[in-house]
């Protein structure tokens, strides 16, 4: 019987051993610094669809080749909690530009670092202006065209929160015609409905879609206050 | 502590003592391992590998699996059922992922490879016909799959043989690059064309015969014509350098040809006939799918039985809530009513339902009060019936009962004020139903959202929707009412438009449609795709007809404001106006589906399905497709 005790004595001391010197040795510290970003198009940043385009992350030298997918955000922003180390960042089609698959952008990340990762649009838009009047929403721009490819659409788009996008709306405008000359502003509006007559401020943005291409470019956001 | 030292050493010694007294290694026949050669040259152990190969070709959309995806898209949207796997989040996809439909399907295509090899080179017993018939059937099913791979991936690389390493170090020599998409449609054909004549087979429904290889054909050859054709007509076409994806524009004809003649193949042995057992088309249309015996349309399908235990539980997970024999599950998935009004009207007219409000006060004006509510769907295409439940039918014998409220007069408000309630089969105050059993409800899961439940497929077995007992309705891969709208489809991309007219004409008919219903001022492209959507509903068919005819991107733009991306809710209620006409009378509301989230967003990057990011890493000479 004094046996069986130590036994049991033993098993509990080696197995709290295990376990205390177990914690030491098979956790990684959290990654600590923070990659931030932008994506520019001559240093304006450009607009996107939230949670619609994605920037590749990889890095050399593990045997598991797998990328960080980076989502950027509406207003062409985008971060990653990372290790210090040197990474590659690759600019993905599904994108209002083209993709460059074989031109990456080095990126050494050594504590918080930020980088401005450079994009020619298919399109863009220049001198917005988006006002409201008498439950009008009156957008106009410049579009310049930067690629090859044609422009199939012109959209305003309204909605109720700082979320604006073709997935996020509440009321929106699309136009196709009249969009084969470019030199002269663009206007597009958008009726208010009685619903939205009634808030206090909403968000508008200008959206350019490419033909054959998803993805739209996008303006700024602008908060119109109605009241 | 020694004695227990001693007794494990003695344990041990004696374990190495009798382990070696047998010769484990050298064991005569072992009864868990069987040798290729053993398995090619036994008919029975070559069947059961067969079978298991025949449950292996993949699935999108089936009764038996996949029910998700049959509220993914246009077809219903989910209720937030626990049991069933048919998540909420169908009602709230964003956009469909780029992977969504990749299918990079190789251990399936090694194995059929290993088969056809193995039969013809280990095979000795079996004599030269069975061999033929054996090979014939992996060749079906391996065509079959690289189908189910071209639909999603595009061109995939085309491997007809083991690939096998020899250890020299360098396995690069096993790397192989994806054939162009319009060569794997030629690939599919050509080995369609080799082995319908030997694949024996006769009279079987469920295992591949010759006309089960000419659908296949048929299938494959429409959807290669299709994209060749429709691909081209995009603003920017969809293509990658090395044509990996994108069919050559002028091959659609010879496409569109063989796919006609393979129909015509079928159709003209007679062997096959729509199932029109029942003179009622509504009910008629729902036999074909759950009579089993003597169905004269089916022409492939998986069979289920009970008995043997191999079931499936659909109708557990679908079953409309009124009659639920479970505890649990039931209204998994809920038709939306934009399929609802797909169903045209029995004069040829659109199906978009009469005397509609919209849940306002200012929608009161443009009800129409009608006495029973089923009176709303009348005169409509039969097929309705036969895959929705709607209110006022009924479902094994009893009554749906699907009501969401009352609408009552206020004299005070000059209006009518709608009651509903989340209690199922609750009583207004006038002690008449308020919701019914099968509800509509706007927040309460396990029961229908839109006003409309499932039909199709739906065993009438009592107690098929518990458990405990399961249903063993067969899942149709090819039947002959598809045979007959693909050989429409060809021969109206090819102008044979009276040739055309025939074959659709006989399945409008059979819905219920007076003869030749369609001439040839009213036949078009989109009365094609419209009568595929209602007819072939839930058979895993109608997000890859969008996609091949490049419709998907623009119909299921993303927009809240449009209709066609957006799934709406129907809810009947009655009227509760003494005095009036109108009491006890039904009205209608249409809205958007309470619990739908998202509008449908596919995108063009979705045409062709993300390859994975491992398969990239082992083999550089795969391209990527287009927008990923």
């Amino acid at each position: 019987m004094k046996s069986m005790k130590n036994i049991i004595l033993t098993t509990a001391i080696l197995t709290s051993l295990f376990i205390i010197t177990g914690c030491e040795y098979d956790n990684y510290k959290a990654p600590e610094s923070l990659l931030t970003g932008t994506v520019v198009y001559n240093g304006t940043a450009v607009g996107v669809r939230s949670g619609g385009c994605r920037l590749e992350l990889w890095q050399y030298g593990y045997p598991l080749r797998q990328k960080i997918d980076i989502y950027i955000a509406q207003d062409g922003t985008f971060s990653a909690r990372l290790f210090d180390g040197n990474y590659k960042l690759v600019r993905l089609s599904g994108a209002p530009w083209p993709a460059n698959n074989t031109d990456s952008i080095s990126v050494t990340v050594k504590g918080n670092t930020s980088v401005e990762v450079p994009v020619v649009p298919y399109f863009i838009t220049k001198n917005e202006t988006i006002i409201h009047d008498a439950g009008v929403i009156t957008a106009t721009c410049t579009i310049e065209k930067l690629g090859t490819l044609n422009i199939q659409s012109l959209q305003l788009l309204v909605g109720r929160t700082a979320l604006v996008d073709v997935n996020n709306n509440v009321q929106s405008t699309t136009v196709t015609t009249g969009l084969t000359d470019l030199s002269t502003p663009k206007t597009i509006t958008v009726t208010l409905n009685d619903a939205m007559k009634a808030r206090d401020y909403i968000f508008a943005r200008i959206a350019v879609r490419t033909s054959g291409v998803t993805e739209r470019y996008y303006s700024p956001v602008f908060k119109i206050n109605l009241k | 502590m020694k004695n227990i030292i001693k007794l494990i050493f003695i344990v041990i010694v004696l374990l190495q003592v009798t382990g070696c007294g047998e010769k484990w290694l050298e064991k005569p026949k072992s009864t868990t391992i069987l040798l290729p050669e053993q398995v090619w040259n036994d008919k029975a152990m070559i069947r059961s590998l067969l079978a298991n190969l025949y449950n292996r070709i993949p699935h999108h959309q089936a009764n038996f699996t996949g029910q998700a995806n049959m509220a993914a898209y246009d077809e219903g949207i989910a209720t937030g059922s626990q049991e069933s796997g048919v998540d909420i989040s169908n009602n709230n996809i964003t956009s469909y992922a780029y992977n969504r439909w990749t299918l990079w399907d190789y251990s399936y295509i090694r194995d059929l490879n290993l088969a056809i090899e193995g039969l013809n080179e280990l095979s000795t017993k079996l004599t030269a016909a069975e061999k033929e018939q054996f090979t014939s059937e992996f060749r079906f099913l391996r065509a079959w799959d690289y189908f189910e791979m071209v639909k999603r991936m595009g061109g995939v690389p085309l491997i007809t043989s083991q690939l096998i390493y020899d250890f020299n170090g360098d396995p690069s020599y096993l790397r192989n690059p994806r054939a162009k998409e319009e060569d794997v449609y030629d690939f599919i054909a050509n080995e369609l064309d080799e082995i319908k004549n030997t694949i024996g087979n006769e009279d079987s429904q469920d295992r591949a015969n010759k006309y089960a290889v000419l659908a296949l054909k048929c299938r494959a050859m429409l959807y290669a014509g299709s994209i060749a054709k429709y691909n081209a007509l995009m603003p920017v076409p969809i293509t990658l350098p090395g044509k990996e994806v994108g069919i050559t524009a002028s091959r659609s004809d010879e496409y569109y040809q063989k796919a006609l003649d393979a129909a015509r193949e079928i159709i003209q042995s007679g062997k096959y006939s729509l199932y029109k057992a029942n003179s009622d088309p509504g009910v008629n249309f729902y036999e074909l799918f759950v009579k089993k015996q003597n169905n004269p349309e089916m022409i492939l399908r998986r069979d289920f039985n009970i008995l043997g235990n191999k079931k499936h539980n659909y109708s557990y997970w679908m079953i409309c809530r009124t009659m639920r024999e479970d505890n649990l599950s039931s209204s998994a998935v809920n038709p939306p009513l934009n399929l609802v009004e797909a169903f045209e009207y029995l004069d040829g007219t659109p199906g978009v339902l009469q005397g509609v409000g919209d849940g306002t006060v200012a929608g009161q004006a443009n009800w129409i009060f009608y006495n029973k509510p089923q009176d709303i769907f009348a005169n409509k295409d039969g097929r309705l019936y036969g895959t929705v439940v709607y209110a006022g039918t009924t479902l094994k014998g009893v009554d749906v009962n699907i009501q969401a409220g009352v609408y009552e007069w206020s004299p005070s408000l000059n209006r009518y004020v709608r009651y509903e309630s989340s209690v199922f089969g609750s009583l207004h105050t006038d002690g008449k139903l308020l919701t019914g059993l099968g509800g509509p409800m706007r927040n309460v899961d396990e029961v229908s959202n839109t006003g409309f439940y499932v039909r199709k497929f739906i065993d009438p077995a009592t107690l098929s929707s518990a458990r405990g007992v399961g249903t063993d309705i067969p899942w149709p891969y090819f039947r002959y009412g598809e045979v007959l709208l693909n050989a429409a489809e060809a021969a109206f991309e090819l102008g044979f438009i009276p040739e055309a007219l025939t074959y659709i004409n006989q399945v409008r008919e059979r819905a219920g449609f007076p003869p030749n219903s369609l001439d040839a001022s009213t036949l078009t492209f989109n009365r094609i795709v419209n009568e595929r959507r209602v007819e072939l509903c839930y058979e895993d068919h109608r997000v890859w007809d969008l996609a091949r005819w490049r419709l998907a991107h623009t119909l299921w733009n993303g927009q809240s404001s449009n209709p066609n991306a957006v799934m709406y809710a129907l809810y009947p209620y009655r009227i509760v106006h003494p005095g009036s006409p109108n009491d006890g009378k039904y009205v209608f509301d249409k809205f958007v589906a309470p619990k739908f989230v998202a509008p449908r967003y596919y995108r063009e990057g979705n045409y062709y399905s993300q390859i994975s990011q491992t398969v990239l890493d082992n083999n550089p000479l795969i391209v990527k497709n287009p927008f990923h």
